[in-house]
């Protein structure tokens, strides 16, 4: 190979690698596409949008997610547990370093590696799959997926644990009547959620500041509702979205049954804090990444340049213009991840969820008569807004 | 000059390519397997533990005295609860197990079709029921003997230390039981352990 021609073939290998990272875009604004579908209520537009997905993609188990959060919002339970159950266990199958992808992302970008989720998304995959299967009254499926939380959350490496996904995992065990399992996730949910009160025996969730706990504490033998609240990012009924400072910082929810309050709901965590703390574990390993990128790209443009002053500075332009940061996540989560377990009629059938800010002002109030299922005297149910 | 590099570099891929990876992956192709001679491609419990664990139990079964010779009493299926960290079909392990239990000709089975359409009109599933459920049905079923059953699964990973691969135990454990509805006493029950370990590299191509 002669000087001139070892530029133009530097030039060539790196045009191939931005078309390989353009691409990828499709899935990129495939998942746009399905997302703003998703948050216009468009369900089956959105569905329609993440219809095939090529088992090579990166963001295979991306898509995965995001589509099962769209069935699961439109009420298609089994189908996104079909779609969650797919994406957990592809995550399985990439639980690998990939030499590869890890060489590629060293030069171009992070985004150019697998997708497989936070540890924090991976553990809300198996509480959603469960909520799923809650809904569906497979109780023994919905404890199968608790044990699936239990391990991946004793397995942390630093990342943050999660009080919501511990909460769901003892509720999947005390729909078994497995007591014990339910307690003792009860209890670590309760250690990690500083700001409440989680009764071991009974899951009962009350303020920490107050005496409550011990006073609102449920009759042993009254029937119970358990509702899984989520809040934030969700489809808008007038469908356009609507922003999340109507919320505040700390919304809930009250039950109603007749025109009685029956309790109100407590926030376990919110996705923010949860990424807020995965990014804060891994900025260390990312800033060494980027700077050992800018390096080598640095090199790698001056070395052409010394052959070619012009293709250097035209190489340097491109290797910074795919520099871009890796965004990828699990954007239908919802904000606020919150519970209400409060005492209810034997016989529930239908009761009202009213939405309020910080302040209390009521902004939604909404009849909620599916999916209510129940196992003994304990009825399980779950609501989402915007 | 550039042109042979070229066309030698062009041959010697070719050839390796030829070499390493044959014409065969190129071709579709399907084989016929016995499920009791399958390999395992995980340590999960597959289609392979599935008959032979059903199997093993079986032949422990037919070991155990019950049921009293020269009588063929009638058995409700009252389902195998699934305490593992798999989405089992347990379904297919208890179809499997009667089968081959009815085949022998010592017991006879409810039909799990109308033992399903008396749970339903009654409001139950069979994974959800409780033992007093399970009476209270096999009793309507008329059935005398109920055969019910779990398998558990625990699980253990090798820690983060410096490796190359990632080696699991997965260990299982089937318990399948025969109660008389009558007495509320167990008549038979059968335990089976396997354990399994999968290594799995942690560096990848």
């Amino acid at each position: 190979m002669t000087n001139d021609e070892r530029p133009r073939r530097a030039l060539l290998c790196l045009g191939v690698s931005a078309f390989v990272v353009l691409a990828s875009g499709c899935s990129t604004s495939r998942l746009g596409a399905a997302r703003e579908n998703y948050y216009l209520h468009n369900f089956d537009r959105a569905t329609e949008s993440l219809t095939e997905i090529p088992d090579d993609d990166r963001n295979q188990v991306l898509a995965l997610m995001e589509r099962g959060m769209i069935r699961h919002t439109s009420g298609d339970y089994k189908g996104a547990n079909t779609d969650w159950l797919e994406a957990n266990e592809q995550i399985g199958k990439l639980d690998y370093f990939s030499v590869s992808e890890g060489t590629t992302s060293l030069i171009i970008n992070d985004t150019t590696q697998t997708y497989t989720g936070a540890p924090f998304e991976r553990s809300l995959l198996h509480a959603f799959t469960a909520k799923n299967y809650f809904a569906l009254a497979q109780w023994h499926e919905a404890a199968v997926e608790s044990r699936l939380i239990a391990d991946g959350l004793e397995a942390l490496n630093g990342f943050p644990d999660d009080p919501y996904s511990r909460y769901v995992c003892g509720l999947g065990f005390e729909l078994i009547r497995d007591y014990s399992g339910a307690a003792l996730e009860y209890r670590k949910a309760d250690a990690l959620a500083k700001h409440l009160t989680i009764d071991a025996a009974t899951g009962h969730i009350s303020p920490a500041t107050t005496n409550l706990a011990i006073k609102a504490k449920a009759p042993k033998q009254a029937a119970e509702l358990i509702c899984l609240v989520s809040l934030g990012r969700a489809p808008t009924p007038e469908r356009r979205p609507r922003s999340n400072a109507t919320w505040g910082n700390r919304p809930y929810v009250e039950i109603l049954h007749n025109g009685r309050t029956l309790g109100r709901s407590y926030t376990l965590n919110t996705t923010g804090r949860l990424l807020a703390a995965t990014q804060k574990r891994i900025a260390a390993i990312k800033t060494a990444k980027t700077a050992t990128r800018i390096v080598l790209k640095e090199s790698i443009a001056n070395a052409v340049s010394e052959q070619n002053a012009f293709l250097g500075e035209i190489l340097r332009l491109i290797l910074y213009a795919i520099e871009v940061p890796d965004s990828r996540s699990w954007e239908t989560l919802p904000m606020w991840l919150q519970v209400a377990r409060v005492p209810c009629p034997r016989d529930l059938e239908t009761y009202t969820v009213v939405f309020r800010n910080t302040a209390g002002k009521e902004l939604k109030r909404e009849v909620i008569t599916n999916p209510i299922t129940n196992r003994d005297d304990k009825f399980v149910s779950f609501v989402r807004a915007w | 000059m550039t042109t042979n590099c070229a066309l030698t570099k062009a041959l010697v891929l070719t050839l390796a390519c030829s070499t390493f990876f044959g014409c065969a992956m190129f071709r579709e192709s399907i084989t016929e397997g016995d499920p009791l001679s399958s390999s395992k491609l995980t340590a999960k419990f597959d289609q392979h533990d599935l008959y032979e664990m059903a199997e093993q139990i079986m032949q422990d079964i037919l070991d155990h005295p019950f049921p009293p010779a020269g009588t063929t009493p009638i058995v409700a299926p009252l389902g195998i609860v699934n305490n593992t960290k798999s989405h089992l079909d347990m379904m297919a392990l208890e179809n499997t197990l009667t089968t081959k239990l009815l085949n022998t000709g010592r017991m006879q089975f409810i039909n799990t079709a109308r033992r399903d359409d008396l749970l339903k009109e009654q409001g139950f599933q069979i994974a959800n029921c409780t033992d007093a459920t399970k009476v209270q049905v096999g009793k309507q079923l008329g059935a005398r003997y109920m055969l019910t059953g779990s398998i558990t699964e625990l699980g253990a990973a090798t820690g983060k230390q410096v490796r190359v691969s990632k080696k699991t135990d997965v260990y299982y454990q089937l318990t399948m039981e025969i109660t008389d509805i009558e007495t509320g006493l167990i008549v038979l029950r059968k335990q089976r352990d396997r354990i399994r370990r999968a290594s799995k590299p942690i560096i990848g191509w």
